[in-house]
Order: structure tokens, then sequence, then C-alpha cells
């Protein structure tokens, strides 16, 4: 988890332009100012390319934290 | 903030924070007014729920899932450049004649009517400018939606003019008469194409309906055919605005536009509004949904 976490901040970093984002499995959209709704499709697709993973609608608009969206990420690796 | 629209914002946050944050945004912009026919509209429609054994918990919930449903037609979009339908005969299977979705994607689209300022903004354009067409003795609206235009021009119109709305969907007619309050309108269950009465008309309104066909040419020459000399049209539709049940893409308002005069239709006022509060460089380089709205006269 830990390894994951610094490459989506890698990712959250590169797509929001913001050097000072550092992702912790608690982290919300609330402390993120430019992670809302149009940035969230360009995270998505990004973290799906990086990641070779597909997430399902739901999964998409359902990560109330970076926690989710990890453990989303990681057992679609494992699967 | 009236409170019905907190209370579904919310609602929204609750199940969607990402998607509530723009949300909140928004409403912190959104005027007096914009905020009192809201709260007259939501109360409404809240109303309508009630009446069938629905409450404005289910609408938000319908609301997420259409939103849903808009997210991943939107990553679609950004990776093909095409809307992911393209005949209407597969809308029709997949969407049309799956209740389920019609049911979600109809109310959900009523709480986006007056969350979404790109909704709002064009709204207040027939409301403020309508009155410039009239004299309206006869008005059409085809594809009621939530009865939101026909209210408002049952409202702002002579008590005289006599008022239609023609859809196809008979459980859209039932929330346009319940929404509307309009005694003296005439609900007709047809398809325009099948609209062959001498009867023309004055006023014709017609707003998000021609990206869900194939040709839309073929609908203005209809609305062109049925149209009174003299009288006027009010259509919105989007750019780059993909939904589950889209099919015409325009890539930009200039195509519109030629449209418009490919059915003889001159433009006598336009708005366009992005669904993004992004500067228009960002908002073209992203792809953003531009909303269009025109009031039109025969050429």
């Amino acid at each position: 988890m830990e390894q994951l976490l610094k490459d989506l901040t890698v990712v959250f970093r590169d797509v929001l332009d913001d050097d000072s984002i550092v992702l912790k499995e608690e982290t919300t959209a609330a402390e993120i100012e430019d992670w809302d709704s149009l940035t969230h499709i360009m995270l998505i697709s990004e973290i799906e390319k990086q990641f070779k993973i597909k997430f399902t609608s739901s999964e998409i608009t359902g990560f109330k934290n970076v926690g989710e969206l990890a453990n989303s990420v990681l057992s679609k690796q494992n699967s | 903030m009236p409170e019905i629209l907190e209370y579904i914002v919310n609602k929204i946050s609750e199940a969607n924070p990402i998607s509530a944050k723009k949300l909140k945004r928004n409403y912190s912009k959104f005027s007096d007014q914009h905020l009192t026919e809201a709260e007259e509209f939501l109360n409404l429609y809240s109303v309508y729920l009630n009446s069938i054994s629905r409450n404005i918990d289910y609408a938000v919930d319908c609301y997420l899932k259409m939103t849903s449903d808009m997210f991943t037609e939107r990553m679609k979009f950004l990776e093909t450049g095409e809307y992911s339908n393209k005949f209407y005969k597969d809308v029709d299977e997949k969407i049309y004649s799956n209740p389920e979705i019609m049911d979600y994607h109809m109310h959900g689209l009523a709480i986006a009517q007056f969350l979404w300022p790109d909704q709002y903004i064009r709204f207040r354009f027939f409301s403020d400018n309508l009155l410039k067409y009239s004299p309206v003795n006869s008005y059409l609206e085809i594809g009621g939606g939530h009865g939101l235009y026909v209210r408002e021009a049952v409202k702002l119109l002579e008590s005289k003019t006599d008022f239609a709305v023609i859809d196809i969907s008979q459980s859209s007619l039932n929330i346009c008469e319940n929404m509307s309050e309009g005694e003296n309108v005439n609900f007709i269950l047809k398809d325009i194409f099948e609209y062959h009465e001498e009867a023309k008309f004055d006023f014709i309104t017609i707003g998000e309906v021609i990206e869900h066909l194939e040709d839309p040419l073929k609908l203005l020459n209809k609305i062109h055919s049925i149209l009174n000399t003299g009288g006027s049209v009010y259509l919105t539709t989007p750019v780059n605005a993909p939904m589950i049940d889209h099919i015409y893409l325009f890539n930009n308002v200039d195509e519109i536009k030629e449209l418009m005069m490919k059915a003889n239709f001159k433009i006598i006022e336009d708005v366009a509004v992005y669904s993004e509060d992004l500067p228009e460089e960002l908002a073209i380089k992203h792809k953003i949904p531009l909303m269009y709205a025109c009031f039109l006269k025969k050429v």
C-alpha cells in the first residue's frame, strides 16, 4: 500500500500540477483543492493507463477517499 | 440557501463528495432569483414525486446514477472522440425500452435543472426574451421534459394562447402535465413526424432533442413546415456532451449554426455556456460540454 500511495501521489501531482500533494489513505477531495469532478476524470483516466486496469462506473463515482481508490487498484492488480 | 436545495446537495455529497464539490462551488454563486426559482421548482417536483409514491431521496439516487453514466460516457468520449451510440435503434433498445434506466435518467435530469448553472442560464435566456417574439397565439413544445419551459411560457404569454406539448413518452407527458400547472395546455402523445394537422404554430420550443437523432436536419425541416410565417423557434442543443442517449455529435457551435442555415432558419440571438467554469482555451482543450441556445426565425 505504501508504494502504491507514493505512485498515486506522483499521478495526482502530475495531473493537478501541485507538488505539495502527499496522499494518505484517509485523504479526501475536500483536502485537495483542484480534485473535483472535472479533474477526477483526468485522474481516473491516467491511473487506468498507468496501472493497466479499468474501473467500473459505480467505482469511479463512489470513491470516498484515496484509501478506497488504492484498494480498488490493488484488488484489480491482484485479480 | 433554500432548505430543499441544501438537502439535495448534502445527500449528493454523502454519496459522491467529488461531484458535490463542484455543486457547492456553483451554488455559492447563485443569484437570489436563481435560488428562489430553484426552490419553487424543486418543491413542486417533490410534491409530484410524492404523488407517484417516490420522494426527493429517490430523485437524488437517480441523479447519482445519471452522473455516473455521464462520467463513463465522458471517459469513452475523451478516448474515442465520438458518442458511444450512433444509431437511434441502439439507444431505443438499450435506453428507451428500458423503463428502469429511463426512470432514473429522467428524474436525475430534473434535479440537474437548477443545480447546473449552464441549464439555468439557458432557462433565463428563454424567459428573459420570450416576450420579444410575441404575439404568440399558438405555442408548441416538442419533447416537454419536466415541464419547466412550458410552465414558464404559460406564465409569460397571453392567457388566450393555445399551448401544446408533443412527446413520444407518456411518462414524460405525465411529469410535464403535473409540473406545468397549465390548464389550457394540450398534451399530445405522438411522434412529431406523425403530426399532420393543418394548424401551424407561432412559437415552437425544442430543448435538448436534436442531439438524440441521427438526422436532426429532418426534424428542423419538419419544424419549419409547421411554423407560421413570422413565427419563432427556441432551440437548445449541446456541443461535446456525451450522454447515454445522445447520438448526433456537434463538435462546435459553428456546426449547429450551419445546420440551422441548411434548414432555412436564421439565428436572431443565441447564448453558449460551458458546463465547467474554465477559461475558453482550457474548455476547448478538454472538450468541455458547451450548452447552446438560440431563437430562430424562418429565412
